[in-house]
């Protein structure tokens, strides 16, 4: 009998005797446990390349998501061998995110000398410990601060640390001082600033390639503005909010950005917008859109659509100019100048209207553009309970008989039909609707392209109609052939007969399936 | 005139397992590439692979028939570091397929691509391992990869109290 068995067979007698021997099992315990993991296949692995796994098994977003922070945590927690490499690895550490201070310093340990991202979002009284952290901006990458003034001007002096490796910087309700990195901010791409305090003149964005500057920007004069976007030549998108106070100043300097793609107003008034845009020269390539708090009259998007024609940039540069309302109604106007090549005829513009949900008259506003050769047509209307009569389609088609193009979704679509068949009656002895062969007329002659959607539609919205309906459609598809495309019918609108006659001569005829009717089901079966 | 022959190479495994393979296979292998240019003479004494064994060596041959001629990556520090941001963990179908091993193969192939100097090769095993691992819980990882929890009870009280920081946002 082995010195051990007998051990066993013979139990200790004092309360120390057990305590020791259970010490010295739980000590070889740890020890077997530990040696096991090292006869495992994966134990063959190198430090090295378990990290290069860890690595890649983190996560594959520039800003971490909290599954990617779980998941690094989980494997620190497998063993001891994956904890001590999960721990030396530095760049699995980098982003800095929190309410915890304690968490905040032992990533920030564990991130070695790495770069870091660092998220301070803070909103409550109780979190501005974390305030201090902005000392670590010289090895920042990207930062996501939100700071109440209060915490700003106490930790103003960390904002003013060099950023020589920041290239993102998103900042909301912060004191930022005019000093910011004290200049120096040369990898800086990314800056968005929201219900922000700052001096636009002072910023070191010289290297930026999108700006945003969001609400609560205080009131830089146009020409302040316009100065230091000089210095942005880079810029590619560019955001402003509530730019106001401006208006048409020959002093004005210009801003010629090479490489803008996109410029967005949002909620400008009128005035400074037009002599904001009359003021920059861009690409072709450039998008405009200019968002209103609210628009009642038609009118005012022609005021914002003479910006192409009276200002610094030649109408032959504006590609497109959006204005927009944010109300809840609000009404859009694309305007997209001519490109070189196009077959309309001097004296009247050719160019495209979006109308989305549209507020006031329509009417009213097709006559405003009816002089412009309007050739695409795109409505989209949502509200259950607004209506385009079938007078005012008629209206619309006598004003604009150039129209080419013609896009539909939810309501237009549905009483664009009715309107068909309401203003072209039922029988074939009505000589306005159809010609002396019998085949059905349509009002618009010019257009060839028309595009439906009915993703909304209440089903009972053409009742009893059905084959008058086909036959409009039959007659649309004799005159427009191939390009009749993209309707969209939900399950239940039309009835399996009317379907199946539209099928084959309505390119990409896509009609909700009882797939996606059961999909929907089981999914709210299981919550 | 007939095209030249393309010069064969042969190595020898760990376990005697020799292997007679096209030199533009072979030079998949950063490691028998660099032997190769050292070498300025004909030699007919097989290169011998001391940390390979030969049903390994033969999956990294598979690999290494099917990618041939590819370019092989850059030391280009810039694309290293854009990679390890995008942090991809994409494999294309027929490595997918090629990976499809046990455990212990796997783990073999990715020593040796390491040994061998076979970037993509080492970064299609490390890949792998790194999709097992994504979404599973501690536990599960353990379950996975055969280990079992070696902490003692002071590390599992730091790692609880670690748990709590960062559950605290």
């Amino acid at each position: 009998m082995s010195e051990e068995t007998s051990a066993c067979a013979r139990p200790p007698n004092s309360l120390a005797e057990i305590d020791a021997e259970i010490a010295t099992l739980e000590e070889r315990l740890d020890y077997l446990r530990s040696h096991r993991n090292t006869l495992i296949p994966i134990a063959h692995l190198p430090s090295e390349i378990l990290a290069k796994i860890f690595t890649g098994a983190i996560t594959l977003h520039i800003l971490p998501t909290q599954t990617d922070r779980s998941q690094l945590l989980w494997i620190s927690w497998v063993s001891r061998r994956w904890r001590t490499v999960a721990l030396g690895c530095a760049n699995l550490w980098t982003h800095i995110h929190g309410r915890n201070v304690n968490w905040l310093d032992e990533s920030i340990r564990r991130s070695g000398q790495a770069t870091l991202t660092m998220d301070l979002s803070i909103t409550d009284p109780t979190e501005k410990g974390r305030a201090p952290y902005l000392r670590y901006i010289p090895r920042l990458e990207e930062l996501t601060v939100q700071m109440p003034a209060a915490y700003g001007k106490v930790i103003a002096h960390l904002w003013k640390s060099p950023a020589p490796l920041l290239q993102y910087l998103e900042v909301k309700h912060a004191v930022i001082p005019d000093d910011l990195f004290s200049g120096d901010a040369p990898s800086l791409r990314i800056v968005l600033l929201r219900d922000c305090f700052f001096k636009i003149s002072s910023l070191p964005f010289s290297s930026v390639r999108q700006l945003t500057l969001g609400n609560y920007w205080p009131d830089t004069p146009l020409f302040s503005l316009l100065y230091k976007l000089q210095e942005m030549p880079l810029l590619v998108k560019l955001h402003l909010t509530r730019i106001e106070g401006g208006a048409e100043d020959d002093s004005l300097p210009s801003v010629n950005f090479l490489n803008l793609e996109y410029l967005h107003l949002y909620q400008p008034d009128t005035l400074t917008a037009t002599a904001f845009i009359n003021h920059l020269s861009y690409p072709a390539k450039t998008n405009i859109r200019v968002e209103f708090d609210d628009i009642p009259e038609p009118v005012e998007f022609l005021e914002v659509l003479e910006v192409s024609e009276k200002g610094y940039n030649s109408k032959n540069n504006l590609h497109t100019l959006e204005a927009v309302s944010s109300s809840s109604n609000y009404i859009s106007f694309t305007y997209n100048s001519e490109s070189p090549g196009s077959n309309s005829s001097s004296g009247g513009r050719s160019g495209n209207i979006s109308l989305d949900r549209p507020t006031g008259s329509l009417n009213d506003l097709f006559q405003l553009v009816s002089g412009h050769r309007l050739q695409t047509l795109s409505i989209l209307i949502v509200a259950q309970d607004y209506v385009v009569s079938v007078e005012t389609w008629r209206d619309i088609f006598s004003q604009l008989p150039h129209l080419r193009e013609l896009q539909l979704q939810h309501h237009p679509a549905d009483t664009f039909l009715s309107y068909l068949v309401q203003y072209h009656p039922r029988s074939k002895s009505d000589t306005q609707s159809f010609d002396s062969t019998g085949n059905f007329l349509i009002p618009f002659p010019a257009l060839d392209t028309l595009e439906f959607d009915w993703t909304s539609s209440p089903p009972d919205i053409f009742p009893d109609v059905d084959y008058q309906i086909i036959r409009a459609v039959l007659a649309l598809r004799q005159q427009l052939g191939k390009h009749m495309r993209h309707w969209y019918v939900p399950r239940g609108v039309w009835s399996a007969e009317i379907t199946e006659m539209l099928r084959p001569v309505v390119e990409d005829l896509e009609v909700e399936d009882d797939d996606s009717i059961e999909d929907m089901g089981s999914d709210e079966n299981g919550g | 005139m007939a095209a030249p022959a393309t010069q064969q190479i042969k190595i020898r495994c760990n376990d005697e397992k020799e292997f007679t393979v096209d030199r533009d296979v072979l030079e998949r292998s950063v490691l028998i590439k660099n032997m190769l240019e050292d070498v300025t003479e004909q030699q007919d004494a097989p290169i011998p692979l001391p940390n390979v064994s030969g049903p390994v060596m033969a999956k990294v041959l598979e690999y290494c028939t099917h990618h041939r001629g590819e370019p092989l990556p850059s030391a280009d520090t810039e694309q290293s570091q854009d990679e390890t941001r995008k942090r991809t963990t994409d494999i294309s179908e027929w490595d997918q397929k090629f990976i499809t091993v046990d455990q212990e193969m796997l783990f073999e192939i990715i020593l040796a691509a390491n040994y061998l100097d076979i970037k993509s090769l080492l970064d299609v095993g490390c890949k792998t391992v790194a999709n097992m691992i994504k979404g599973k819980t501690p536990e599960e990882i353990r379950k996975l990869f055969n280990i079992v929890n070696d902490f003692t009870p002071e590390e599992e009280a730091q790692i609880k109290k670690e748990n709590e920081w960062a559950e605290d946002r």
